[in-house]
């Protein structure tokens, strides 16, 4: 009687615990599948050895030299300079229009890839020093 | 030194709300504590009398840090740094309110009001449970009001004050200004609301969303109470009612931020995977988990523990988002996120407060919650019930794992795994909407058919045969509809390959199948008794949610695609996918062919006492073959335009279609004053023979022959002349093109004339000169105006059937309040 009861009791953990595994299984393949998705932050220099793959770059904007837009010539290029973390600078053409406050970025994080001596980028996200709004700059143009 | 103009009353006032509703939710934490550890009724009775008290003081000290943080705003008081960062003085009215929680401090505020009013209404209603579920309420409490009290504890800051004075803010305390007493004076106005965020849902949308995420505490008090009192069953049936109402809430909030983001086109649609959006959608998931398996527990009495599991992780998963958005922790991978103020470890504690003693107490008190021995029989609902439950585990799971990206980079540096296998920070996907959708379509599809199927199922068994029978005709309708769709629809979304398009339409399948089972189980199943069809109106919405997200998506299209640079640089090259082109110039009057129509901007226009800048572009459809007007309207898409940067933040102005919405953008206008230059360029000669072309910035000019009885405005014959008008074709970026006519005459033998013509809207100038018989050749002299004077490069979009999205939603919301009502209605 009891050895039938601890047989049906095992023979229930065994449906559940199929279930979690390929519940776990399933999460496992998906994990997997995605780290091979993930990207990884790299420089100028890194994404050129690795020309033709898309990575992030994050830098600051280089205001020695002027950025460019001209929709009567061209709508969807905009190109800018960017220095990285190790200081080299590079042009960075954009395939879009402008984007709007974009000199106001503190720092920018490019995605995309390495073309030759310039960096081609499909997309930009730019950091403010606080959420929707740039404290630093108000401050000192229009407290005084 | 005394400083002169500050109004100090309301922020001190304020901060002694915030104090005291602190004191007063630890008071009556330990109160309600007590309560549930006492046995003996008269003391029982004293302590409850005062946590009660507490409780309510806490509520109204946190009305009363509202309405003075109100008042400091309404009046402009820009001595407070709140005040003087998130408003100015011309901002309307009514985004005072979002100014109000567009920072930190004042989330946490409308957070903790809704805690209050939560709260509050279950001291009246719940009973018995009181007591255990209000010790966690009040303790969630403390935690909020912690958050608004801004003061040093042993050397660490606790909390941010709203009410902390310009002067004070740490990045002024040195500023020469402020060591005028008279500083005020200076102060003028202030920083002004961020123009994305002056938009009516952002009124709303933040109280929904915040009042979602409120109410998700309430499933978890119920759970923990449960466990703690070691009463393990009877916390069901109260907290029913709430599980729904919270998933209701917080799923209108989530999906009143994506129509916000749809209209304003801040993500460039409804839904970005942007990590905000998913750290509020991922609570989401696990709390539908959650009330399902608790379905399955009230029928059957299995999946006891994995509804508490669901129950506690969907708060916790609460309190991990607001860790991600608000700890600035998401900085590189967010465009929406908060920056950090300081307060990462004190948003850590809170969630581990929460999280250590419900998953501990889970663990420990395990062999106590009472479960089902018997196995779940494959054919009942229970079964898939649970099995549903994990699916949506797997895809918060998913979701949760991408978007905690800069969290695994956090503590692999932390625990010094990093510098051990010299690892890199790891980045987001580069095509991170791919990587999301590509998963969660499998998740969609598996969820859209258990959504179809599982109700025609029974607790326990269902009879074999019974499934099929009830289920045929439902299938083929859905398969036949299914079929016609895809006929009809032509969807052909290839970017990502057959493998994807193949997803798509079993994704199509899935959701239709979902409508159409909903639809029939409420005549089969309940036979049309429509007061108990709440979860299948709520399953026929979800069905339609699935088919507008898959439809409006697969078939976005943008119309405003600059295909004359295309040519030039070869469309077929691999850049063409990187650069989409998406955006297009429009000169003013010219029209320029997008998709169906001919777009047209006429100019802009500012109104008195608005600060924007209306663009006025106008859409015409005509009959290819008859030429015909089919349809017209003008749309007025605007922008806050900084003049002193010429930067640009617009807002779109959309058509809105039963089966489909047209976006336009502004994303780029000139600066007209700098464009106003003096125009210098010069006559380009060209020699042309019938058929030759030429090339200019815009397009290009073809001659297609002579024309020896030339007709013109600007030419009156007189007899004698020898006149030919050279016919002129000339292409632009678009299927458009125009025609002109420079004439060349002798008159009286001798005297050479040339009638220039011009295209006005294209700067063009064209001159007819010479006639050189010999070579059979003419000259052409071409001039191109620098530049245009006014011009706008705009972006157009069409989403096709995007309502059947948003009545999806709405289906679903009512779907769930008939349950919510019919679920109370059963109590009483």
């Amino acid at each position: 009687m009891l050895v039938s009861n601890n047989r049906e009791d095992n023979f229930h953990m065994k449906k559940t615990n199929i279930i979690l595994l390929v519940v776990i299984a399933v999460a496992i393949g998906v994990i997997v599948t995605m780290v091979g998705d993930f990207s990884t932050y790299e420089t100028f220099a890194t994404a050129r050895e690795k020309e033709g793959k898309e990575f992030h770059v994050i830098g600051k904007l280089d205001t020695l030299h002027a950025m460019s837009y001209d929709p009567t010539k061209d709508a969807n290029l905009f190109s800018f300079y960017v220095h990285d973390k190790t200081g080299e600078s590079h042009k960075v053409v954009f395939f879009g229009a402008k984007p709007t406050d974009f000199e106001k970025a503190e720092s920018v994080v490019l995605t995309g890839k390495m073309e030759g001596n310039e960096f081609h980028c499909s997309k930009i996200l730019m950091k403010c020093p606080s959420k929707y709004k740039d404290d630093r700059v108000a401050t000192s143009s229009k407290q005084l | 030194m005394k400083f002169v103009g500050e109004h100090l009353l309301p922020g001190q006032l304020g901060h002694f709300f915030a104090i005291l509703a602190f004191v007063a939710s630890m008071v009556a934490t330990v109160a309600y504590y007590r309560v549930v550890k006492i046995k003996e009724p008269a003391l029982q009775d004293s302590w409850k009398k005062l946590a009660r008290w507490s409780f309510v003081v806490q509520s109204a000290a946190v009305i009363g840090i509202f309405a003075c943080l109100y008042y400091i705003l309404y009046n402009h008081f820009f001595e407070y740094k709140y005040a003087w960062r998130n408003t100015s003085r011309d901002l309307p009215i009514q985004y005072l309110l979002s100014s109000l929680w567009s920072d930190q401090e004042g989330s946490f505020l409308l957070w903790s009001i809704w805690n209050s009013i939560l709260g509050i209404i279950l001291i009246r209603t719940s009973k018995k449970w009181e007591a255990p579920v209000m010790t966690i309420f009040s303790l969630a409490q403390v935690i909020m009001a912690s958050m608004l009290l801004g003061i040093f504890i042993l050397g660490y800051k606790v909390g941010s004050n709203p009410f902390m004075l310009l002067r004070h803010a740490p990045e002024n305390q040195l500023a020469p200004i402020f060591q005028q007493a008279n500083y005020m004076e200076h102060i003028h106005d202030g920083n002004g609301l961020n123009v994305t965020l002056q938009n009516y849902w952002m009124v709303i949308h933040p109280p929904v969303l915040f009042l979602g995420f409120a109410s998700m505490i309430i499933p978890f008090s119920f759970a923990f109470a449960g466990l703690w009192t070691r009463d393990y069953t009877g916390w069901i049936k109260p907290v029913q009612p709430w599980g729904l109402f919270a998933i209701m809430m917080l799923g209108t909030g989530i999906m009143m931020g994506a129509a916000w983001a749809y209209e304003s086109l801040n993500f460039g649609g409804y839904w970005a995977w942007d990590p905000v959006e998913n750290a509020s959608l991922v609570p989401w998931l696990t709390m539908v988990a959650g009330v399902h398996t608790l379905l399955a527990y009230k029928s059957t009495g299995h999946s006891l523990k994995s509804t508490m599991f669901f129950f506690f992780i969907s708060y916790i998963l609460i309190l991990y988002s607001s860790f991600l958005t608000k700890s600035g922790i998401l900085g590189d991978t967010s465009v929406h996120s908060f920056t950090d103020m300081g307060m990462s470890a004190q948003l850590l504690i809170s969630m581990g407060v929460f999280t250590v003693p419900s998953i501990a107490l889970l663990i420990i008190r395990r062999k106590e919650i009472p479960s089902v021995k018997k196995e779940e029989n494959s054919y009942s609902r229970e079964f898939w019930l649970f099995v549903g439950s994990l699916i949506l585990l797997i895809a918060a799971i998913q979701i949760t794992f991408t978007t905690s990206i800069p969290v695994w980079n956090k503590l692999l540096s932390l625990t010094g795994l990093k510098g051990l296998f010299k690892m890199d920070d790891i980045a987001p996907p580069s095509d991170s909407i791919f990587h999301y959708n590509k998963i969660q379509i499998w998740i969609a599809i598996v969820l859209g058919v258990l959504t179809a199927i599982v109700q025609f199922m029974k607790y326990k068994d269902t009879p074999r045969g019974q499934l099929t029978k009830k289920l045929a005709v439902p299938t083929l309708v859905a398969l036949l509809l299914t079929g016609l769709v895809a006929w009809k629809g032509t969807i052909t979304y290839d970017n990502y390959g057959a493998g994807f398009l193949t997803a798509i339409y079993i994704m199509l399948f899935a959701s239709i199948y979902a409508i159409v089972a909903n639809l029939a189980y409420i005549f089969i199943g309940l036979k049309g008794k429509i007061k108990n069809a709440g979860a299948s109106v709520a399953h026929i919405g979800f069905g339609m949610v699935l088919l507008g997200i898959l439809i409006s998506s697969a078939k976005m299209e943008v119309i405003s695609v600059d295909r004359m640079k295309m040519l030039n640089e070869g469309f077929f090259k691999k850049e063409s996918k990187q650069n989409p082109r998406e955006n297009i110039m429009l000169p003013k009057n010219v029209p320029i062919q997008m998709g169906d129509y001919h777009v047209t901007y006429t100019g802009d226009s500012v109104a008195q006492g608005d600060p924007k800048t209306y663009y006025v572009v106008h859409y015409q459809k005509k009959d290819k073959t008859t030429g015909s007007m089919l349809e017209e309207f003008t749309l007025y898409p605007d922008a806050f335009v900084n003049k002193k940067e010429n930067a640009l933040s617009s807002n779109p102005a959309s058509r809105h279609y039963l089966t489909k919405d047209i976006f336009t953008y502004v994303s780029a206008a000139p600066n007209k004053e700098e464009e106003a230059k003096s125009d210098t360029t010069e006559y380009t000669a060209h020699m042309m023979k019938q058929g030759d072309s030429v090339f200019f910035s815009k397009g290009f000019i073809v001659l297609k022959g002579l024309n020896t009885k030339p007709v013109s405005r600007n030419y009156v014959p007189q007899t004698g002349d020898l006149a030919v008008g050279a016919e002129l074709e000339v292409y632009t970026q678009t299927a458009d093109h125009f025609s002109m006519q420079p004439i060349y005459f002798i008159r009286d033998s001798s005297y050479q004339y040339s009638v220039e013509d011009t295209l006005a809207p294209l700067g063009l100038n064209v001159r007819f000169s010479k006639i050189m018989p010999a070579e059979n050749k003419i000259e052409l002299k071409v001039k191109e105006a620098t530049g245009f004077s006014d011009y706008i490069v705009m972006k157009a979009l069409i989403f096709p059937y995007i309502n059947v999205l948003w009545l999806g939603i709405l289906i679903t919301i009512m779907g769930t309040a008939m349950s919510i009502y019919q679920k109370i209605r059963v109590r009483k």
